[in-house]
């Protein structure tokens, strides 16, 4: 590709990074009029708008390495004139589809194991139940407890995203009887070394426990957990980079299934809402993966780490009511 | 489906235990007959083609040995299995010495291993097109069915390989250098009955179409096959990529991701 065409692309993917970093803000600005005007803005305006918001945010969240769900909740919820349990459950469906579009790949190229996913899902997606639970009581008693434990959740995640650093091919010198007696082992082949890799895993307990709260917080926010659920795989459990962000993206299929099905038994799914963010999210990450081999995602990613500090502190003020940030 | 249950026939004058084998066999998905005498069983041949005959040592009207090797001259093929409650290694001997499995029936348990050791039924399938590539392109198609093709450039090899093999389907090419696809099935028709007939062709017609279902044979264009199913396919597999692509970057792999997402694009090129 021509030098001239790689600087085209890369200012196209700076122009569609500014208008994610400034649409919030200019559509906080249209929000504060609807809420007190009672609805100056036509209600129809609102699914185009998300539908070309999510675009974008799928195109960055593919370039940043950040889950669409991760993305959608905070910057959604912060700067949408909707209410915070529709934002979740439309982000649960939004992780979800990313998730179920992606799985056969996946599965097919025998990156994500089924045998590993299993086990951690059925942890996960119970308590993935009982905090989408929760997090409807929360919210019934008062919507700013979740925004200000979203906000504080958020923050973390961006400081997760800034520090962690994963092993390419952790070192298991010994499988524990746990892991043993699941058979939480494969093997797949590396394209890119050429080479045939056998992978086990250890320390079987401790990676289901953290899977409770991982389950817990992808439930009662209806994020999608890619940014745990890797981690705790890959530096806890010693499943290797790629089978680790491969299972974590097939784990959401069944972890967030459970928790949406709470929110679309309670009505918080509403269509008008999910659609657009689904497709547009989609055709994003479509699009995202086509740009991958032009841009360099290391600023990218910064700049949405920055984005999510932003939108976690945001919450948090909201939801403690102090106002230093508009 | 590449397998079918085997024909079997089984001979035996205890009829308890003739019908519990036999019912023992239908449930693992055999066609299954009986006979209770030798002269039956060799009445049941010359009737049917047997891929399989379990016969007892002792019958009423003739040796078992004696059925096995009156059997192999009415089907050369049929593999026989003597089963006897009163062997020795005489008897062995003399069942080996005509290729012939032998079990005691006090230890039917090695019985059971063995038939289940028999892969069923081979569908032989006869390919007959002038195009070389195309011939070979089919046959690992099928091959990795499961099947063993039988490959032919003309009619007239064909017709000679179906006077030397059993045929139960057939594969032709409509246009053949030496005659035409519609003669080649009838021809074949003519040796094996039973042969499912498939012709395929690059310019098809609907009379040609009515000629081939009048032989009983099913008719498909060349060309829909490829293009169709071949496009279809070709774009959901490069969907699926691209969405497993989008799904590693999205959890932090970034570099597999690209070289997922390079493979989708690239997907086109190489299936042409």
């Amino acid at each position: 590709m021509s030098e001239a065409l790689r600087l085209a692309w890369r200012r196209a993917a700076a122009a569609g990074l500014i208008l994610v970093l400034t649409a919030p803000a200019a559509l906080c600005a249209a929000d504060e009029p609807l809420a007190e005007n009672g609805g100056a803005a036509p209600w129809w305006i609102w699914p185009p708008i998300l539908l070309v918001f999510c675009f974008v945010l799928g195109v960055v969240a593919v370039l940043a390495g950040v889950g669409g769900g991760v993305l959608y909740v905070p910057l959604v919820g912060g700067f949408f004139p909707f209410h915070i349990d529709f934002v979740r459950g439309a982000g649960l469906m939004v992780a979800l589809a990313g998730a179920l579009a992606a799985g056969p790949g996946l599965l097919r190229r025998n990156l994500a194991s089924l045998r590993l996913a299993l086990p951690v899902a059925l942890v996960a997606s119970t308590c993935a139940i009982a905090g989408a639970m929760l997090g409807l009581y929360l919210s019934a008693l008062d919507p700013l407890i979740v925004q200000a434990c979203l906000g504080f959740t958020i923050t973390g995640i961006g400081v997760l995203l800034l520090l962690s650093k994963n092993t390419e091919k952790p070192v298991v010198s010994k499988q524990d009887a746990m892991s043993l007696a699941f058979g939480l082992s494969g093997t797949y082949f590396d394209v890119g070394m050429k080479e045939r890799v056998e992978w086990k895993t250890h320390r079987t307990l401790l990676g289901l426990a953290l899977f409770i709260i991982i389950g817990l917080l992808a439930g009662l926010f209806g994020l999608g957990a890619g940014w745990a659920n890797v981690p705790v795989l890959n530096l806890v459990m010693g499943a290797p980079i790629k089978v680790s962000v491969a299972t974590s993206k097939f784990l959401l299929s069944i972890t967030d299934t459970s928790a949406a099905w709470v929110y679309l038994n309670r009505g918080c799914v509403i269509p008008l809402i999910a659609v657009p963010s689904i497709v547009g999210l989609m055709l994003g990450s479509l699009v995202g993966v086509r740009l991958l081999t032009v841009v360099k995602p290391r600023l990218i990613r910064r700049m949405v780490i920055v984005v999510l500090f932003f939108a976690g502190l945001r919450a948090i003020d909201r939801g403690l009511g102090l106002g230093l940030l508009g | 489906m590449p397998e079918q249950g085997l024909t079997i026939l089984v001979v035996d004058d205890d009829e308890q235990f003739l019908e519990s084998v036999a019912q023992r066999m239908r449930l693992r998905g055999h066609q299954v007959s009986t006979a209770a005498s030798g002269a039956q069983a060799l009445e049941a041949a010359r009737g049917a083609r047997l891929d399989l005959a379990v016969v007892d040592l002792r019958l009423p009207d003739m040796d078992g040995l004696v059925v096995i090797t009156k059997l192999r001259e009415l089907q050369p093929e049929v593999r026989t299995i003597l089963l006897t409650a009163h062997g020795d290694d005489k008897v062995k001997e003399a069942t080996e010495s005509l290729s012939s499995a032998y079990f005691e029936k006090g230890r039917m348990a090695g019985f059971w291993e063995f038939l289940s050791g028999i892969p069923f039924r081979r569908v032989s399938i006869l390919l007959v097109d002038d195009d070389e590539a195309f011939l070979g392109a089919l046959a690992a198609r099928i091959q990795i069915k499961g099947y063993e093709p039988l490959r032919a450039l003309t009619g007239g090899q064909a017709i000679e390989i179906a006077r030397q093999n059993r045929i139960h389907v057939a594969v032709v090419d409509m246009r053949l250098p030496d005659m035409d696809g519609l003669v080649v099935l009838t021809k074949l028709k003519e040796i094996h009955p039973d042969v499912a007939g498939i012709l395929l062709t690059g310019h098809g017609g609907a009379k040609l179409k009515e000629a081939t279902e009048a032989l009983n044979s099913a008719y498909f264009a060349k060309e829909d096959m490829g293009s169709f199913w071949g496009f279809i396919r070709r774009v959901l597999r490069n969907l699926e990529t691209t969405m497993a692509a989008a799904g590693m970057a999205q959890h932090g792999d970034v570099d597999d991701a690209r070289r997922m997402g390079d493979k989708a694009e690239d997907g086109e090129e190489d299936k042409k």
